[in-house]
């Protein structure tokens, strides 16, 4: 059963009004997708679950900020992907600060980052180990053709939609997924020969 | 025909064909509520006329040192000046 899509508009208004009822609406309209979008990048569910929260967060300080260009849905995505790329730029950062400390002491922060054997939870069970193969190819594309392949295969979008979140025509959005699909099979090509 | 390496590519590729929506836990929204109310309180202490204060502090408290550098410059420099003056003074064993 689908549930009933929220007016988006009358949320808008009403949490610009700093009432958080209505952003808990459309936080439990847009959790799932938002929480997708986010695990896709950091590929953990703590970590992905953190970031939902500072999305929402961040919804209700800037709300006056969004203009309406786009649907509320493609605005919300877009600051998920922002936050989820930030996210992963500090736990890169801290991951060479923990590789430096470790030369001087062995006292470090243990940092977890979730290598190629991440097992997206939305992927059946036969299909677990190849999907591992994929994300791991994933990782390696150039960042547009990622974020389009991502958007496109994994989180099910529609072009239009997919097209609005990266700002890019559908026609560059056409492009950039032929070529994530191109790479991916040469990237795969190593993997096969690795294995 | 296509070879097994190229079928391995093609299960791979299409092995996210039907991949099912993820659902997340819908008490996270609690965690969401006690961020914003930890951010609000924070907001409700800082007003603008406290910001203005804090900044004409530190600005006064600059041209203070400022000042302070400024016209205490020579003094350092006889100070230190009339030390070596002393020292040599004292200095019985030297040659000079």
């Amino acid at each position: 059963m689908t549930q009933a899509q929220p007016d988006y508009t009358l949320l808008t208004a009403q949490i610009s009004k700093g009432d958080e009822h209505a952003l808990e609406k459309l936080f439990l309209s847009l959790k799932d997708s938002v929480f997708s979008v986010a695990l896709g990048y950091v590929r953990n569910t703590e970590d992905a679950e953190e970031i939902l929260q500072d999305v929402f967060v961040e919804v209700f300080h800037s709300i006056q900020t969004f203009k309406g260009d786009s649907s509320l849905k493609t605005w919300i995505t877009r600051i998920a992907i922002n936050k989820s790329l930030d996210y992963i730029k500090f736990k890169k950062r801290k991951k060479r600060f923990a590789f430096v400390t470790s030369i001087f002491s062995k006292e470090t922060g243990e940092v977890r980052i979730q290598g190629s054997d991440f097992n997206h939870p939305g992927v059946v069970m036969e299909n677990k180990e190849k999907s591992q193969y994929l994300f791991e190819a994933i990782d390696k594309l150039p960042e547009k053709q990622r974020d389009a392949f991502m958007l496109l295969k994994i989180e099910q979008m529609s072009q239009r939609e997919a097209a609005e979140v990266l700002q890019v025509t559908e026609k560059a959005l056409e492009g950039l997924m032929q070529r994530a699909k191109e790479n991916l099979r040469k990237l795969l090509s190593n993997i096969y020969e690795e294995l | 025909m296509k070879t097994e390496k190229e079928n391995w590519i093609e299960e791979i590729l299409n092995c996210v064909e039907n991949i099912q929506p993820v659902q997340v836990r819908g008490d996270l929204f609690a965690g969401i509520q006690s961020r914003l109310h930890g951010s609000l309180v924070h907001l409700e202490h800082v007003s603008t006329r406290t910001v203005w204060l804090a900044a004409a502090s530190i600005a006064l408290l600059f041209a203070l040192n400022f000042a302070a550098f400024i016209y205490s410059s020579p003094q350092k420099q006889s100070a230190v000046h009339s030390s070596a003056l002393i020292q040599n003074s004292f200095d019985i064993y030297s040659n000079s």
